[in-house]
């Protein structure tokens, strides 16, 4: 496959392995957020974490969009699955995520017709096929899967269905970002910005990082190739002083995005004034809902939902871990009430998420670090 | 994936790493032409993969 | 590197993290979800939270694929399986040819030979005759293939929409052959880990069958009996052959986990050598699920002692459908109960037991 193999060759990887050795200080430790839930999941995937020095740590974001779902929009999505003629439908790893009282499965099995889909585009085809049913959708996902949601909405129109809906959950990542560089207790050296939503944004939108708080940012690839001459990059730029954004990912990222993306979204979309994080509370504009032109078929609209809102449990440390202030190892329920199967917060929702990663994998990290 | 073969509704057949074929919404793309290879998320194409070399 | 101490308290975090692990899997949920059907972590919480303690008796106890009972001086294995699958036919197989292959292959990798088969079909009001006749053919083609009777059955009948049109459950009892005495307690640090064929092939054509996606790709069912390799096996290796498990349901990682946990070894597998068909690799990889965490019907892992490891691999591949038979792996000391990858890339990572059904990810 074009594109693909040669960004996997594991000689490169070493050789790129070497020079990232000899672009470090000895000594100096670097803090590195991967912000995107794709890279951490092809860290674990190629194990890119082993290929580094002991003192690059790599620190994953906030950009798992399964994992930053409050309970509270679970609780709400819940409700809508459980109305009578509902055809409920979702991506797959968000039914597993857990609300107050239970997850979309739960909802399952207690009667919901909830179906996993793989695009909005196989929810609005159930629609088509169950006309007499209202087919919801739950949109999850940053800028890359948000114009998916957006031309799917446009078709719905185009058609003139009226029982395709969206529960929009869709957010964006630069508010989140300005309010981890805006923490006072922040931890990091530099960012692995995240390549495929810079396909749609652009590269332009990071700007700030480097401009106002003085930290590199990178737009990377998703193979290991990708990744590791990410941080090379970054780290390049922390020995020589500098910082700004640059771009790994040239093959796919233009530097001004997709417009045509982009304006699809301002069409289907507009700014939440807030939305919840899970971990990291409100943040303004950082969540998306269906524009007045798309109001009919906004399923919050059309059902009443709890809109209660679910406090993360206190003695959950999640925004301190994704601000790399503390280790998972450090929270006080790591472990212990708080364990991949019965999660409290977002570092344990996702096998991606800062905290399941260290439950399951720990104690090889720290063997790799004491050797 | 690849772009095998484009059709009049903005759909194209595309073929992905272990050549399976899909059906791809290209609307978010401009000119499009067979043989080029694209980046897709969610069943929508958001954006085509050139031959430029990173830095 | 710099030899950096692990604190105090993390290493009593990791400590609380080694018990719990340690602990025997409770039963906890209120209801039951498909996460305890999909050979991953719940299921293990149904199996020994629930159900064997329940039971609890010296044949059951080892969880093996098929209990061990001692028959008038004659060592006899017995073996369950219920078959849900859907859609019924699928390329490369069907239900019929399922229930009978899933079956024997339970006895075979509990080293024993195939005799015969109860069969047990649950059949949906309103199912046709075309279909029914289809799969009671598959049935006694698949049992005259693997050498084996079906002296015992049962009929039902439930009502319209009840049972995706037919399920089946088959028992089965073997001989236990004693060319090589089996047990996962076995398995040495130095042993090899063996995998007698392409793995993820049949739940990769299930899922592509279902057409939840709009996906075409030429992906077969692996189902077949694998009495030969196994009757193989034992003639090349003979008493330096461990153990062999049949990697169904979760896949070859979960096989592999079982393993290590109930022999306190480690495993360390080696990806470049796990052999996936790049077509099954590339679905896997579009559906976000790893291909060793997929459902075979027609693979065993085997762990053989080094001296016993060559002639295994040779007596693999040319078993049927063995063809790509390969050494995926090696046992190691520590760490116990964990199984690693060495990825083809370079790098490290755990191949944990699976959480819940093997669910897509998206980001």
């Amino acid at each position: 496959m074009r594109y693909v193999d040669e960004y996997r060759d594991a000689e490169l990887g070493r050789a790129l392995s070497h020079e990232i050795l000899s672009a470090v200080e000895p000594g100096r430790h670097y803090k590195v957020m991967e912000v995107c839930g794709g890279h951490t999941h092809s860290i674990y995937k190629y194990g890119i974490d082993d290929l580094l020095p002991e003192n690059v740590e790599l620190v994953h974001g906030p950009g798992c969009p399964v994992c930053v779902i409050p309970m509270g929009r679970v609780d709400d999505g819940i409700a809508i699955a459980k109305q009578p003629g509902v055809i409920f439908t979702c991506f797959g790893d968000m039914l597993r995520v857990p609300g107050s009282s239970g997850t979309l499965l739960d909802a399952k099995a207690q009667g919901a017709d909830v179906r996993m889909v793989y695009s909005p585009l196989d929810a609005l085809r159930v629609a088509r096929e169950n006309p007499d049913r209202d087919v919801v959708f739950f949109a999850i996902g940053f800028e890359t899967t948000a114009p998916s949601t957006a031309l799917t909405l446009r078709r719905a129109r185009a058609e003139g269905m009226t029982n395709f809906l969206c529960m929009c959950n869709h957010v964006t990542i630069v508010p989140p970002l300005r309010a981890l560089l805006e923490s006072p207790d922040l931890r990091l050296d530099g960012f692995i910005g995240p390549g495929h939503v810079c396909t749609v944004v652009g590269a332009r939108p990071f700007e700030f990082i480097p401009v106002d708080y003085g930290k590199p940012l990178v737009v990377s690839g998703f193979e290991p190739l990708d990744v590791l001459q990410s941080v090379l990059m970054i780290l390049r730029q922390i020995g020589e002083g500098r910082c700004s954004v640059e771009n790994q990912y040239t093959r796919v990222v233009p530097y001004e995005g997709n417009l045509r993306a982009l304006e699809v979204m301002a069409e289907v979309f507009e700014l939440r004034p807030h939305f919840e994080w899970r971990g990291l509370g409100f943040i303004s504009q950082s969540g998306l809902r269906l524009s007045e032109a798309y109001a009919d078929f906004d399923a919050e609209r059309r059902y009443s939902v709890p809109g209660v809102r679910v406090a993360d449990p206190k003695a959950c440390q999640c925004g301190e871990v994704l601000k790399g202030v503390i280790k998972p190892y450090e929270c006080k329920v790591f472990g212990t009430a708080c364990t991949p199967e019965r999660p409290i917060g977002t570092c344990m929702v996702s096998s991606e998420g800062a905290c399941a990663a260290y439950y399951n994998y720990g104690r090889i990290t720290r063997e790799r670090e004491t050797v | 994936m690849d772009v095998l073969e484009i059709g009049a509704d903005g759909l194209a057949r595309c073929r992905g790493e272990g050549d399976e074929v899909r059906e791809v919404e290209t609307a978010l793309l401009g000119e499009l032409r067979v043989g080029q290879t694209v980046l897709v998320h969610a069943d929508v194409a958001i954006a085509v993969v050139s031959t430029a070399v990173a830095s | 590197m710099t030899g950096q101490t692990v604190s105090e308290r993390e290493q009593r975090v990791l400590g609380i993290i080694e018990t719990a692990r340690a602990k025997p899997p409770r039963f906890r949920d209120e209801r039951i979800t498909m996460a305890h059907g999909a050979g991953g972590k719940a299921s293990s919480t149904l199996i020994e939270g629930l159900l064997l303690p329940a039971f609890a008796n010296e044949a059951l106890a080892p969880l093996a694929d098929a209990g061990q009972l001692t028959v008038g001086g004659a060592r006899m294995a017995l073996t369950t399986d219920s078959f849900v699958v859907r859609p019924l036919r699928f390329p490369g197989g069907s239900i019929g040819e399922l229930a009978v292959n899933g079956t024997v292959n339970d006895l075979a990798v509990s080293g024993a030979r195939p005799l015969v088969l109860s069969l047990s079909l649950i059949l949906e009001e309103g199912l046709t005759r075309e279909v029914l006749e289809a799969e009671v053919q598959a049935i006694a083609d698949a049992a005259s293939a693997a050498g084996v009777q079906i002296i015992a059955g049962d009929t039902k009948v439930v009502e319209r929409g009840h049972a995706d049109g037919m399920y089946i459950t088959t028992a089965g009892v073997g001989e236990v052959d004693e060319r090589a005495s089996l047990s996962p307690a076995a398995l040495q640090p130095g042993d090899h880990v063996l995998v007698s064929g392409l793995i993820a092939e049949h739940g990769t054509a299930i899922m592509l069958a279902r057409g939840d996606f709009e996906l075409d790709a030429e992906i077969v069912s692996d189902t077949r009996s694998l009495w030969p390799a196994v009757d193989a096996l034992m003639d090349a290796s003979g008493p330096s052959l461990r153990c062999l498990r049949d990697a169904t349901r979760g896949g070859a990682a979960s096989v592999l986990n079982e393993l290590a946990r109930s022999a306190r070894v480690g495993i360390v597998v080696r990806e470049r050598e796990v052999p996936v068909r790049p077509a099954v690799a590339a679905a896997a990889e579009i559906l976000g699920i790893d291909p060793m965490y997929v459902a075979n019907e027609g693979v065993l892992v085997a762990v053989v002692a080094p001296e016993g490891a060559d002639a295994a691999l040779q007596a693999l591949r040319r078993a049927p459908g063995g063809e790509a038979a390969a050494e995926m792996g090696v046992v190691v000391g520590d760490p116990p109960g964990m199984v690693l990858v060495e990825t083809a890339f370079g790098g490290r990572r755990v191949m944990d037991q699976l959480v819940g059904d093997p669910l897509p990810r998206i980001c």
